[in-house]
């Protein structure tokens, strides 16, 4: 049942709205992607974990879900903040609605909010906690909001075990932080073999498994939440060439003596353009992240191989016996220009084979 | 890399005049890249024959050039300015081509110019159809399959081949005559066959066609160092079958998933970069609606219409960006001028969404084919955005002006439902309001889509609207609260609507919305989805959000613009409008523009202080004004459109600059202007008013033949025509309609000279800069005549007559700023025609060549200033030492069934202008510019009315002296014989008129003068004459006085006469 609703902020400021799906209260850490198609694929990115997800295109599903696969995918955010619920009849196919969606992944929705003024506030005052209330604002929720804080979310998002795609090229182990399904279906559209393991395997199991390089993924929360992988990074590192992806490339980055901070609103969307410092060439990037490796404490053996355009904060690290990128290069959503990079991974991969 | 060090001095070359399918978008951008050029220091050399556009302007570059668009005059240029480089990608595809045909003359070669941008080889492999395709398979991109055949079994052959639909269309001819659509063997027969007819080749392309599919446009811009971005994708509402400036656009695309806009977006950078494109690019696709398969439709390797609207709809200014990497700039070195921070290497995102609807001319031709299809009918556009879909295309609706505030069309009602139904099959203009119908008698969206193959998406939007307006016409207004009237605004329900729907005033529901405090908050377009703090000063209107208007607390003034370009409301008025507004801030003012016509400069947010893209409406003006309480609203730059506002914003108790709302009814009123005219004792033709058939025949002959009949409502000469006797007063009567609430006028109709002046007046002063003559003598619409400055004809005496009359009207009507009057010389007497207290159609023209910045005088005016302390003197000016000639240029040959004759009502579309000290000179530029095909032998057709039969014996006696071979039809050779000229007699061998227009194509004549009895009819001879010429490119004059005109131009050609470039510094200025 659809029902008036508040976003609360930490700061005190509300905004009303509608809720709907599961319509839960909520707490989460309120943050904004400014990418105008691919709901469905943000819906089901794990690194959203632990967080409340608003969109800044003002209107929502206007086309089918499409791929009913997604139906399968969980949906790892806390909640889903539109502008605008488009409820007219998509194209051609049968559509799930949002709210039908929302309400079977237990997410808490919420439309009729003046998304833009919100997103203006972030932006100043930097990514906030924020409850979505049916009641009264209380003191003690603000005091919640403001106390809440993402709490393992790799765990959450992780493979509960370790699992095996049969493909004819090249077998990439992956260590799944909270991996988006694009990683799995570029490697598949280039007929790897995978082994996927969850974030907790040790180094040399996976060594043991045998492969011809590694991929570590993309996930949710702060990166040093993860301590306890750096060891097994270095020790997969040595012995395979790998590419890390998101949180992957904050880990390798921590791994080795590097650091990462805490982005004032972070890089959500379809547009940001990274600089290839080794080309000079630049691209257009799908990016989620609130954390980014520090330029001015850069890890051990690692030199900067993207940049962004917008901020010049890290977007990439060259390794000796590897590489890694902050942005999304599987897109889903967003533009695929640098899909290239899985070819470069898997050419090196490829020739290091037997 | 940085700007490049080898470039100096460019050569920019503009579009031309305005016709369909090249409008103003290229004066924005041409104005922008002369900005950015200047900018970086470099000077600019512009070569445009428009004379309207602000391109033109001497602020705007170094040297300007109303010169021809023809490789004979850009040589003459080139040879005297010695440009380093040319920038020819933002003058439309007439720049586009004539950079290439520079270019394989050896123009640029012997010169050492440039091209700046994407390369010639490049341009040429996206323009010629075999290298496109060789390249486009290449590089694995798909193309629809298509031949060239002359045959029809040939073309049966074709079809089996590829399967249908099919488009068929005939080769080298213009307006798409004899092409379609052919779902069968037996519509390729009968439409192949009339294709390879009217082709003058005898060849048909046919084309495999995609129809139904989703139109998707995408604008990417690439930089040397092969960077490449999307700026934003579009979404044709109008699926494939409907040419994308005919149709509906949204932008962004609103039913793609992400994996087939990535599918599509990864294409169109795969293209641009495989033609190496070094600026802005334009691709266009046809997606099927399961999203699974497409093809790439067109490319276009340079600004474009498409452009100018992405630019408008997502705040990245494609045309200066595109200047920036054509200089050498990398997009990462190019500052977002929106956010200041960030670069122009990146891609906007945002968060709303914009509607395009284009502004079709069938209200000037009611006799016009309205079908909308491939070939492009639409003479301009308005943009509207929106928080929502709805809102945005209500938006959209009602700035047409059209006073359709709704999506009730209440002429719909009349038709049966399978009518409606055969309406929404083969598209016409009005095809939304008719689904809207259809929605309302409860038809379903399936049924819709099968019929239109409009997504559901839209169509389910259409209707969501139709039920919320069929809601709220049970609302009374008394029961609406805060949350139920905002919900209404939300969703884009004009006050207006709602007003009519309760029947009652809009002021009520305006004050009901302020009772209730739902009023509109304005958001900014700041091209990142708010991601980053920006500084755009560019708003739209939404309901129920944070208002980011901030009042800096500057003293301001609201311009109100013209809207969208239409026939008798051109680009002229945004060059005053947008001079209005660099005045002003001259004069220490902010400046507020409201205006909603993407192609524009004045919509460009640099130019003003704010920007407001919003309709030109009551309510979406006043709203705007309330908020930004301006000191002065003014209205008289903006064309009719801004006029017409003029008497609500001074009802709303704000102040109109410069000439009140009161003098403007007194010059549009007709009682109140006759009234003033006798108070004046200023001659003007007699006229009558009446209401019915028998009045008005019984008025023609008490003034005598021939008479001018039009209803009073109208203005522009729409629905204008002339009466030389009973039976066409009897027949305009009835066009015009029995039972017409408003008087219908009849006035003496006088064959007379027209004259034209535009005034500066203070309200005792005024100043003249110059007086204008017409080629054509009254009947013909000022804008459709060839108009001569100086006006030589014209004695001192009746110059001092002019002069008086024009002090004496602009001091009665307390004219503070522009004004301008048309008068008609008779038989040695002067009559003034229509006085209208605005600035005017010809005043960039006259600014230009005399140097007399009127709108910065008028505006000036407006605040009180007098024209005597100007510092330009009083009275006429006396005349620049130079010949300006501004022709007409029309569009006829894009849209069949339109009358191509000159008569009282407007049909050009846009105009040029020869500039010479030789009155010859300036005659033959301005026809070589308007593309006039000037004959230098071959046969003359001279079929006239009876009226014009003693004059035509001269000119065709005149004609034949030159070598030309005359044919007539049996009258008008029975004539000529008489009189002793040699002429040809017309084959009427397979029918007098079915052979005639055999022979028109087949290039018999190279000139028809043919002057009509009656304009309108679609089926007399005249007419189909008239239009074939049209369609086979060949001149066709309506007017002796033209003929005459073209006369001199064909001896000037045999005299071997060429032609001198002159620039506007090079026009001999009298001391101020």
């Amino acid at each position: 049942m659809r029902k008036k609703a508040i976003l609360c902020l930490a700061d005190g400021s509300t905004y009303t709205g509608t809720m709907f799906g599961a319509c839960k209260e909520v707490i989460g850490e309120l943050v904004f992607n400014t990418g105008m198609t691919g709901y469905q694929e943000v819906l089901t990115d794990p690194s959203y974990g632990g967080q409340m997800v608003m969109l800044t295109y003002p209107t929502v599903w206007n086309y089918s879900t499409g791929i009913p696969e997604s139906y399968s995918l969980k949906v790892h955010m806390k909640a889903f903040i539109v502008q605008d619920l488009c409820e007219v009849p998509g194209s051609q196919i049968e559509q799930l609605s949002l709210e039908g969606y929302l309400e079977k992944n237990g997410v808490t929705g919420l439309c009729n909010v003046d998304t833009r003024a919100i997103t203006r506030k972030i932006r100043e005052a930097g990514v906030m906690n924020a409850a979505i209330t049916t009641e009264e604002v209380t003191e003690d929720l603000l005091r919640k909001i403001r106390n809440y804080r993402i709490k393992n979310p790799v765990d959450a998002a992780t493979c509960e075990g370790a699992y095996f795609i049969p493909g004819t090229g090249p077998c990439v182990a992956v260590l799944d932080m909270g991996a988006k399904n694009s990683i799995v279906q570029t490697l598949l559209s280039y007929n790897c073999a995978m082994k996927v393991y969850p974030a907790r395997t040790p180094a040399y199991k996976i060594l043991e498994g045998g492969c011809d390089g590694v991929i570590i993924t993309n996930g949710p929360g702060d990166p040093k939440d993860n301590d306890y992988a750096f060891s097994a990074i270095r020790e997969l590192m040595e012995n395979k060439y790998t590419m890390g992806i998101g949180l992957g490339h904050q880990m390798m980055a921590l791994a080795h003596g590097g650091d990462t901070y805490k982005m004032p609103f972070g890089h959500r969307g379809a547009n940001h353009p990274v600089k290839d410092q080794e080309t000079g060439r630049i691209r257009i990037t799908s990016q989620n992240h609130g954390y980014a490796v520090d330029g001015e404490k850069l890890p051990n053996g690692g030199t900067v191989l993207f940049k962004s355009v917008n901020d010049g904060s890290v977007e990439g690290m060259r390794y000796e016996n590897g590489f890694s990128v902050q942005f999304n290069p599987d897109a889903s959503p967003g533009p695929q220009d640098t899909r290239y990079l899985f070819k470069e991974f898997l050419s090196v991969v490829e020739s290091r084979r037997k | 890399m940085p700007k490049r060090q080898d470039i100096k001095k460019v050569l920019v070359i503009g579009s031309g005049p305005i016709v369909i399918g090249q409008a103003a978008e290229f004066d924005y951008a041409g104005t922008q890249a002369c900005r950015v050029l200047k900018e970086e220091g470099m000077e600019v050399v512009l070569v445009n024959s428009n004379p309207a556009t602000i391109m033109t302007d001497q602020d705007i570059a170094d040297k300007v050039y109303l010169e021809p668009l023809t490789v004979d005059s850009l040589e003459k240029i080139i040879d005297r300015e010695r440009p380093d480089s040319l920038l020819a990608t933002l003058g439309g595809q007439t720049g586009l081509n004539l950079a290439v045909e520079l270019h394989e003359a050896g123009v640029l070669k012997k010169y050492g110019v440039k091209l700046l941008g994407t390369d010639v080889e490049s341009i040429k492999r996206s323009e010629d159809r075999e290298e496109f395709k060789d390249m486009m398979i290449a590089i694995g991109e798909p193309i629809i399959e298509s031949a060239v055949v002359q045959s029809l079994p040939e073309a049966m052959a074709y079809a089996r081949k590829v399967g249908y639909p099919l488009i068929i269309r005939p080769a080298y001819t213009l307006g798409g005559t004899g092409g379609g659509f052919a779902f069968n063997a037996e519509e390729l027969a009968s439409i192949a066959t009339a294709g390879m007819r009217a082709s003058r080749t005898g060849q048909v392309l046919i084309e495999k066609s995609v129809f139904g599919w989703k139109e998707i446009e995408y604008e990417a811009m690439r930089d040397s160092a092969g960077n490449c971005i999307t700026v934003c994708n579009m979404e044709n509402f109008d699926p494939v079958g409907i040419h994308t400036g005919d149709s509906i656009v949204v932008a962004p695309t609103q039913t793609l998933k992400d994996s087939e806009h990535q599918m599509l977006r990864s294409s169109a950078i795969n293209i641009v970069n495989a033609l190496n494109i070094e600026g802005g690019c334009n691709v266009q696709f046809a997606l099927e609606p399961s999203g699974k398969r497409y093809y790439v439709i067109e490319v276009n390797p340079r600004l474009s219409r498409s452009s100018a609207l992405a630019s408008k709809a997502t705040g990245y200014p494609i045309a200066k960006v595109a200047t920036r990497v054509a200089i050498g700039y990398h997009l990462d070195e190019i500052v977002n001028g929106v956010t200041g921070t960030t670069t122009a290497c990146f891609e906007p995102s945002l968060d709303y969404l914009v509607v395009k609807y284009p502004r079709w001319p069938f209200d000037k031709f009611p006799n016009a084919d309205t079908r909308i299809g491939t070939q492009m009918k639409a003479t301009g556009e308005v943009m509207s955005i929106g928080s929502n879909f709805r809102s945005a295309l209500l938006k959209a609706v009602r700035s047409l002006e059209l006073k359709q505030y709704s999506l009730e069309m209440p002429s719909m009602r009349q038709y049966s439902e399978a009518e409606l139904m055969d309406m929404v099959r083969h598209a016409n203009h009005q095809r939304l309001f008719v689904l809207a119908e259809l929605m309302r008698r409860g038809v379903g969206i399936d049924t819709l889509f099968e019929a239109t193959q409009i997504d559901p998406w839209f169509l389910g939007h259409v209707a969501g609207i139709v039920q919320t307006e069929e809601k709220a016409k049970h609302i009374p207004l008394n029961l609406y609260n805060y949350e139920t009237l905002l919900e209404m605004k939300r969703d884009g329900v004009a006050d207006a609507a709602l007003a009519q729907w309760n029947n009652v005033s809009e002021d009520e529901v305006r004050a009901l919305r302020k009772r209730l405090g739902v009023m509109p908050s304005y958001r900014m377009v700041d091209t990142c989805g708010a991601e980053f703090a920006a500084v755009s000063p560019y708003y739209y209107s939404c309901y129920g959000a944070e208002n980011e208007f901030v009042d800096n607390g500057k003293k301001r003034v609201c311009v109100l613009g013209s809207g969208p370009i239409r026939i008798g409301q051109g680009i002229e008025f945004d060059y005053c409008s947008v001079h209005c507004v660099f005045s002003l801030e001259r004069m220490g003012y902010d400046t507020v523009i409201i205006n909603n016509n993407p192609e524009t400069v004045s919509t460009d947010f640099d130019i003003s202080s704010r920007l407001y893209f919003e309709p030109l409406t009551r309510e979406d003006v006043l709203n705007v004004l309330e908020m930004e309480n301006p000191l002065g609203v003014v209205t008289q730059f903006g064309g009719q459109t801004a006029i017409k506002l003029a008497g609500s914003v001074e009802g709303a108790g704000f102040s109109i600059l410069g000439t009140d709302f009161d003098a403007i009814d007194r010059a549009e009123d007709r009682e109140r202007f006759d009234e003033m005219m006798n108070k004046l004792d200023i001659d003007r033709p007699r006229g009558d008013t009446v209401f019915t058939s028998e009045e008005a025949v019984a008025a023609a002959n008490r003034l005598g033949y021939p008479v001018l009949v039009r209803p009073s409502y109208v203005l522009g000469g729409q629905g204008m025509e002339i009466a030389y006797e009973d039976r066409d007063v009897r027949e305009f009567m009835a066009i015009i309609g029995s039972g017409q609430e408003h008087p219908i006028l009849v006035d003496k109709y006088l064959r007379g000279t027209e004259m034209e002046v535009d005034a500066i007046c203070d309200g005792e002063d005024i100043l003249i800069p110059g007086l204008m003559e017409h080629i054509e003598r009254a009947g013909v619409h000022s804008g459709d005549s060839i108009s001569v400055y100086p006006a030589n004809g014209v004695s001192r005496e009746e110059a001092n007559q002019i002069i008086d009359i024009t002090r004496r009207i602009a001091n009665e009507l307390n004219v503070k700023g522009l004004m301008n009057i048309q008068f008609i010389r008779m038989d040695g007497q002067l009559y003034v025609i229509e006085v209208n207290p605005r600035s005017s159609r010809t005043v960039p023209y006259i600014s230009k060549v005399t140097g007399v910045p009127m709108v910065e005088l008028g505006v000036r005016a407006s605040f009180g200033e007098k024209v005597k302390d100007m510092g330009f003197g009083t009275g006429l000016r006396p005349k620049a030492g130079v010949y300006a000639i501004k022709q007409p240029v029309f569009s006829t040959e894009k849209l069949p069934d339109v009358g191509v004759s000159l008569g009282p009502e407007m049909k050009s579309t846009g105009e040029v202008l020869g500039l010479s000290t030789s009155y010859d000179e300036a005659l033959l530029k301005a026809m070589i510019s308007s593309r006039t095909q000037i004959p230098t032998g071959g046969g003359v057709l001279i079929t006239v009315k009876d009226a014009d039969k003693p004059e035509a014996v001269e000119l065709a006696r005149q004609y034949a002296e030159l070598g030309f071979t005359i044919y007539s039809t049996s009258g008008t050779a029975k004539l000529l014989r008489e009189n002793g000229v040699e002429v040809h007699q017309t084959d009427e061998s397979r029918g007098r008129l079915e052979s005639l227009l055999d022979e028109i194509a087949m290039g018999t004549f190279g000139l028809i003068i043919n002057t009509p009895t009656n304009g309108r009819m679609p089926h007399s001879d005249g007419f189909q004459i008239r239009r074939r010429a049209v369609e086979c490119g060949i001149p066709c004059l309506t007017s002796l006085d033209t003929a005459k005109v073209m006369l001199g131009c064909v001896q000037l050609m045999r005299n071997g006469m060429g032609i001198t470039p002159m620039g506007l510094h090079d026009i001999p200025r009298k001391e101020k």
